[in-house]
């Protein structure tokens, strides 16, 4: 064991032992909880397999000290983007839930789905308060209030780019796709070793992620709203209309060359076969040569190889900014909120509070009772118990989703510091992340939706074929259509409204 | 049934008293069996009407529906500035129309030839094999239908590279949907509409047919002057209950076959995909909401127009 490491454990020790006064740092209001409260929320995913065992666990503790008991209610991940908006239509009494700013936390927001927490935070989850960066705050309110618990700000930088198959394509050991020139090279020495592989690599809707990456290399353009971008190191965030530009029109150019060397057909306007699980996914079946839109796909991919024994090597593709920088992750990527029709806000702030800032309650979340589910090794770090691998472990190890954003994560949970070829990566991405200009700004475009239901709809019927190099007459000719549908949509409207917040945000 | 009712009917007592509490209680067993399916429908198809002015509201979660203020037309708006609501309307018309002809002539054609058919054994082959990709969801047709039509890995395009022909990209045609999905949506339905023109069929006095016979009338003959028109009523009233629906596009069918493929939108989007599409990452209900009641109203005004010049032509036949 490195010295680094001892020094953390027997800091986390200390910590652990230190959190567990109660309260003791925190300046909270009092709570009277007198009376005995049940508090329910909703996360998304599937529970543990002995998650009932763990709740028991849990709430004979928060019985004990806060008289309360908490439940979860899970949402299968197929259903959640779908049921998330119904749990709020449908006028449910419940406590929180969970929120995240690609779930449309601001929009959900504008809408009253979520308590004002703006001054109950600080009475009643006040070390949630105390530990969270100012600016963390910031990312978190709309039009002035605060809706949400945020992340506390510590997340990697992971969502930028996707795993591919390093054995094909005639890569040389230790040989890494970089450049656009290495992607090209690569894809046709795949296409001609076995053309019935797929070279596309798209997300759910069919966006074409190559193409979305390459343009962050080229330009380090950021924001992106239906082809609204600025370039993510101006102080000013001066918005511009991407389809306007020379860049865009090169890179559209080179996407119709890629489709013209057959790298990839029309299905991938289909969106038939597209699943995020690597053995169902073409990828895993040895069909495809890219998979996944991030590190976590790219150790699902090592994973993968492991237990299926495949000899394949699995490579990391993502793209720096022509200033050698990739965006942070967003604070809001997990969060929670208080639901509006929430009845016991100052209890349910008072669990949370201590759900997400001590060790003692953090760890049964996230890896269960102790001795049962998990024991603690003589390096300090929690590891499962004889006999039991991750794969059959009845508690998902440290996966709960409540377990995603606790605070203060480097003093209450010590993660090993492991040198898994994704921790690699991750290490090496987050030396490179720096926040963009408008890191933590959110556009409100609660007065814009008819403009956005328009641009929405020109996005998927125009936009998406174009990055796809599919076109219609000449790229040319097709971007000035997209322009002109996008401005008889009100883009321009969009644009100065967009203008005028950032503006606002920069303080101008 | 109607020989019943006439009978209560003519009961001396009602006709004598003729109070329209004496008719009442001698129709009690009748209201009662009308019961059930008028709670129904009043659950299910007239509460729900209330929930027409969430068009007109701009909705959010704290005030419910009563509670949100009120936004006049604005969540209209969407739908008259997307420019698209010509090629809507002509698409969804133009594919119900052909579903409602096509899928009437397919039903009457399978429930024809069924009921001609002598072999008991094969007519239940038959009207199984017809039957059955009704009870199939969308999504496994689409499925099917992928794998069959796929560009480069495709059942139909693998033959047509080993018959030396070159291979075909519906993806990239417009023009050969209007073909496609009309034959996947009659191959889907035509056996499940068949049933109800087997069963008039089966309703029609054999007598008919012996005298056809006996004044030496052929099958086609008995086909034409018989068993049509002796369908006429039903076919009608069928077609008139699938054109209240005229502007109700058939989401799932389009939505797992096409699914967001922009390339096919000229000839292939509905309003319901429109909608679903543009909506889907707002959460507007009262857009939403706006582009159902516009559905609804473009129905109630085109069945109500079509039933007026029924009730012109063939007093009869109308629904109302």
């Amino acid at each position: 064991m490195n010295k680094k490491t001892k020094l953390f454990s027997l800091l986390a020790a200390l910590m652990m032992l230190l959190s567990l006064l109660p309260a003791a740092l925190a300046e909270g209001a009092p709570v009277d909880i007198s009376e005995e409260a049940h508090i329910v929320g909703y996360v998304p995913g599937d529970p543990s397999r002995e998650n009932d065992v763990m709740m028991e666990a849990l709430n004979a503790k928060l019985k004990e000290e806060f008289n309360a008991t908490i439940e979860f209610k899970f949402f299968n991940w197929g259903e959640f983007f779908d049921k998330y908006p119904l749990l709020f239509a449908s006028g449910e009494v419940f406590d929180f839930a969970y929120i995240a700013s690609w779930n449309d936390y601001h929009s959900f927001a504008a809408k009253g789905a979520y308590m004002d927490i703006t001054d109950l935070v600080k009475d009643y989850a006040p070390d949630v308060y105390r530990i969270a960066d100012p600016a963390v705050w910031n990312a978190t309110s709309y039009r002035g209030k605060v809706y949400g618990i945020p992340h506390d700000g510590l997340s990697l930088s992971t969502a930028n780019g996707f795993a591919y198959r390093a054995d094909l394509g005639g890569l040389e050991e230790g040989q890494k796709l970089e450049t656009l020139d290495d992607l090209e090279a690569y894809m046709k020495a795949v296409k001609e070793e076995d053309p019935a592989i797929a070279t596309a690599n798209r997300d759910a809707v069919n966006n074409n992620l190559i193409l979305r990456y390459a343009q962050f290399q080229k330009t380090g353009w950021d924001f992106d709203w239906y082809g609204i971008v600025y370039q993510r190191e101006d102080p000013e965030a001066k918005l511009l209309l991407k389809y306007e530009t020379e860049e865009y029109k090169e890179l559209i150019e080179r996407m119709v060359t890629w489709k013209d060397m057959g790298f990839w057909d029309t299905s991938v306007m289909t969106g038939q076969d597209f699943v995020n699980e690597v053995d169902q996914h073409p990828f895993g079946q040895g069909l495809s040569a890219f998979f996944g839109t991030g590190s976590g796909d790219f150790n699902s991919c090592m994973n993968f190889v492991e237990d299926y024994d495949k000899d394949w090597k699995i490579g990391y593709f993502y793209t720096k900014s022509p200033s050698g920088h990739i965006n942070k992750n967003d604070v809001l990527n997990d969060g929670v909120s208080i639901a509006a029709t929430c009845t016991q806000p100052e209890r349910t702030l008072q669990v949370i509070n201590a759900l997400l800032t001590r060790a003692d309650y953090q760890w049964l979340l996230a890896y269960g009772v102790e001795g049962k589910h998990y024991v603690v090794g003589e390096d300090g770090f929690p590891k499962l118990p004889e006999g039991i691998s991750p794969d059959n472990a009845p508690i998902n190890f440290g996966m709960h989703p409540f377990s995603w954003f606790f605070y203060d994560r480097e003093n209450t949970m010590p993660q090993r510091a492991e040198d898994r070829p994704v921790d690699i990566i991750n290490k090496e991405m987050d030396a490179l992340s720096n926040a963009p200009t408008l890191y933590g700004f959110y556009f409100d475009t609660a007065d814009l939706q008819t403009e956005m239901a328009a641009l929405n709809d020109i996005w998927v019927e125009y936009e998406i074929p174009l990055s796809w190099g599919f076109i219609n007459e000449s790229v040319e000719a097709d971007l000035a259509n997209l322009v002109a549908k996008q401005k008889a949509a009100g883009i321009d409207k969009v644009i100065e409204e967009a203008q005028r917040q950032i503006d606002l945000f920069l303080g101008k | 049934m109607s020989k019943r009712v006439s009978l209560v009917h003519g009961h001396p007592a009602a006709r004598s008293r003729a109070s329209r509490l004496a008719r009442t209680h001698s129709y009690s067993v009748f209201y009662a069996m009308v019961l059930p399916a008028f709670a129904v429908l009043f659950a299910f198809s007239y509460i729900p009407l209330f929930g027409i002015i969430v068009a007109f509201k701009d909705y959010n979660y704290r005030d419910g529906i009563w509670g949100s203020p009120w936004s006049g037309m604005k969540n209209f708006q969407f739908l008259f500035r997307s420019g698209k609501l010509g090629l809507l309307i002509n698409n969804t018309l133009l594919y119900n129309i052909i579903f409602i002809i096509m899928g009437m002539v397919f039903a009457v054609l399978l429930a024809i030839l069924v009921s001609e058919v002598r072999s008991k054994w094969f007519k239940k082959i038959a009207q199984s094999a017809t039957f059955l990709p009704n009870f199939m969801s969308w999504v496994i047709i689409s499925t099917i239908f992928y794998n069959m039509v796929h560009p480069r890995l495709g059942v139909i395009n693998t033959l047509m590279k080993a018959l030396g022909e070159a291979p075909v990209d519906v993806y990239t045609k417009t023009g050969i949907w209007y073909w496609l999905l009309p034959v996947l949506r009659i191959w889907k339905t035509a056996g499940f509409g068949s049933i109800i023109y087997f069963a008039a069929i089966m309703g029609i006095d054999q007598e008919c047919y012996e005298s056809a016979k006996l004044d030496g009338a052929n099958v086609f003959q008995e086909i034409w002057h018989i068993t049509l028109p002796m369908l006429k009523p039903t076919i009608v009233i069928v077609t008139l209950l699938n054109l209240g629906g005229i502007l109700r596009g058939d989401f799932d069918m389009f939505y797992q076959i096409i699914g967001n493929n922009g390339l096919l939108f000229k000839s292939t989007d509905i309003i319901d995909t429109y909608v679903f599409r543009t909506l889907m990452r707002t959460n507007d209900i009262g857009m939403s909401s706006a582009a159902g009641f516009f559905q609804s109203l473009f129905c109630f005004v085109f069945i109500l127009i079509v039933n007026l010049l029924v009730k012109r032509i063939e007093p009869d036949y109308a629904l109302f």
